[in-house]
């Protein structure tokens, strides 16, 4: 909306890439992880740090540093016009991409390099990743009570199997599918199969949640370079952005409408497109429920459907809408920020036809983005594409 | 004790808050949320609603525990955090008090069942 009047000339393209694999200890620490991607992304992108202008880094719970770009601007040697931090929680790798894109879009900067990772997992203990996480709750009204991050998702999760008479076994299987696609995914964090009663017989962690309903505490990174146009196959365009913030907590949130149709609706819009145009799907998915809440109001599935459509292959490489094809925070892992920008970069392998042996058979031209921070506070949804190519990219990028 | 001091201020009351237009919410805040206009408190009777509910189950050092969180629609139209005993059913009937946990003397609100 108020950002086509920006877009077009110049357009915003992913030039670079960079994702790590996810892990329980990656060895390394938060600026070491960023560095590392961000390193992948300007050689992707066939640039040097000192060519880039702006420099746009996540907050990393593990670092608490008041000057997160700054401090990995210097570390990778580049001398950016500008240089800032983002807390969006979950949704701040794609708020990140989005502000990048309206910078390139307005021309006031040419490169820009985006940039999340840290050693969440191995940098602190269990409880104190939870005692932070848990701080998106209301500090006095929420937090004071024993809730944490999974409790305010399971409380999502109870109000929406009690809406549409459901059961714990019809999330369990995009649990299973997200597992299904991380199999084989080098890098992912989890590659063992799982079953329906795997998920089930899980043990609980907040009603109706239990432990592979949700996504695990992980270390990892992943970068972007967005350019001004370059032509090329390897070229993926950002060519719509939404964004919605109704609430920040579960208390105030309306369950019936938590923001995503509003974001998704706007970057469809921008993009000239609707959910039938895109070809491959990136959505959060931190519990299940996360997912099944945010596929349904996008429009990809019918209230109470999610489920069972993945039960049914729907998410599958092979079904109607390709989603996770790394395995999503479920089972790719979740570093926080880097979490949400790993869809991301699946997505532009996969449209720039370089995802090895998880390449979609019909190379996809489209793909959608969608990330939420807080407990479905903050949305943001991002439209990609990849324009008509003529022949696949012969070039090795990330497998 | 001033006008605004609810549990979370170690004062044993629920508190609400409501501005002339008639609109009611629960989170402290300097306006209505909706319209704008002056905020004033007031203290709810305590009834309402199970609208949501989860067990939340810990294994630590000193073994397994539960606790059961809820939202619970009051009557007076707010929404409230709750804590409640583990399994209470989404649609029950409850009210809402101020108790005080014994080890830590940590006040919270916390919902029970009304008797049918």
């Amino acid at each position: 909306m108020r950002d086509s009047l920006i877009r077009n000339n110049p357009s915003a393209v992913v030039t670079g890439v960079g994702l790590t694999p996810f892990s329980r200890n990656a060895g390394r620490s938060a600026l070491e992880l960023q560095g590392e991607a961000a390193l992948q992304a300007l050689d992707d992108a066939g640039i040097r740090a000192r060519d880039v202008d702006t420099v746009i880094a996540g907050y990393a719970t593990t670092v608490n540093h008041i000057m997160p770009g700054n401090l990995l601007a210097e570390y990778l040697g580049a001398t950016p016009e500008r240089a800032f931090g983002m807390n969006v929680g979950g949704a701040t790798g794609l708020a990140m991409v989005a502000e990048a894109a309206r910078l390139v879009w307005s021309g006031s900067a040419d490169t820009v390099l985006v940039v999340g990772g840290e050693n969440r997992a191995s940098g602190q203990s269990r409880d104190a990743a939870i005692a932070t996480l848990a701080q998106v709750g209301h500090a006095t009204h929420e937090v004071a009570l024993g809730a944490n991050i999974p409790a305010y998702y399971a409380l999502l999760a109870s109000e929406y199997l009690h809406r549409y008479s459901l059961k714990r076994e019809d999330l369990a299987p995009l649990a299973v599918q997200m597992r299904e696609h991380a199999r084989t995914h080098p890098g992912a964090q989890f590659h063992k199969s799982i079953t329906v009663d795997d998920v089930l017989n899980a043990p609980l962690i907040a009603e109706p949640l239990g432990l592979l309903d949700c996504c695990p505490i992980s270390d990892g990174s992943a970068a972007f370079v967005l350019s001004r146009r370059s032509e090329g196959t390897r070229s993926v365009e950002i060519t719509g952005i939404g964004e919605t913030n109704l609430h920040q907590h579960v208390s105030e949130a309306d369950f019936s409408s938590v923001g995503a149709r509003q974001s998704a609706e706007q970057a469809l819009n921008q993009a000239g497109a609707v959910v039938t145009d895109i070809d491959i799907f990136g959505i959060y998915d931190s519990f299940t429920i996360t997912l099944a809440i945010l596929l349904e109001e996008i429009g990809i599935a019918q209230p109470g459907t999610a489920g069972g459509m993945a039960r049914d292959g729907a998410f599958a490489a092979t079904g109607k809408y390709p989603l996770n094809l790394h395995g999503g925070l479920l089972s790719y892992g979740h570093p926080g920020v880097a979490g949400g920008m790993a869809h991301m970069a699946e997505l532009v392998i996969q449209i720039r036809g370089e995802a090895g042996s998880r390449q979609l058979v019909e190379r996809p031209r489209r793909g959608f983005l969608h990330a939420d921070g807080g407990v479905l506070s903050a949305h943001v949804s991002i439209v990609l594409d990849g324009g008509a190519y003529a022949t696949p990219s012969t070039a090795e990028g990330l497998k | 004790m001033s006008e605004l001091d609810d549990w979370t201020h170690g004062q044993r009351r629920l508190l609400g808050q409501r501005c002339d237009e008639g609109h009611a919410w629960y989170l402290p805040r300097p306006r209505c949320p909706r319209c704008g206009s002056a905020a004033s408190p007031f203290e709810p009777i305590g009834t309402g609603t199970i609208f949501a509910q989860t067990t939340i189950h810990r294994r630590g050092d000193g073994g397994a525990s539960s606790i059961g969180i809820t939202l619970v629609d009051l009557d007076e139209g707010i929404r409230v955090m709750a804590q409640c005993a583990p399994g209470t059913s989404i649609g029950s009937r409850v009210v809402v008090s101020i108790v005080q946990d014994a080890d830590t003397a940590q006040l919270f609100p916390y919902c029970e069942v009304i008797p049918a």
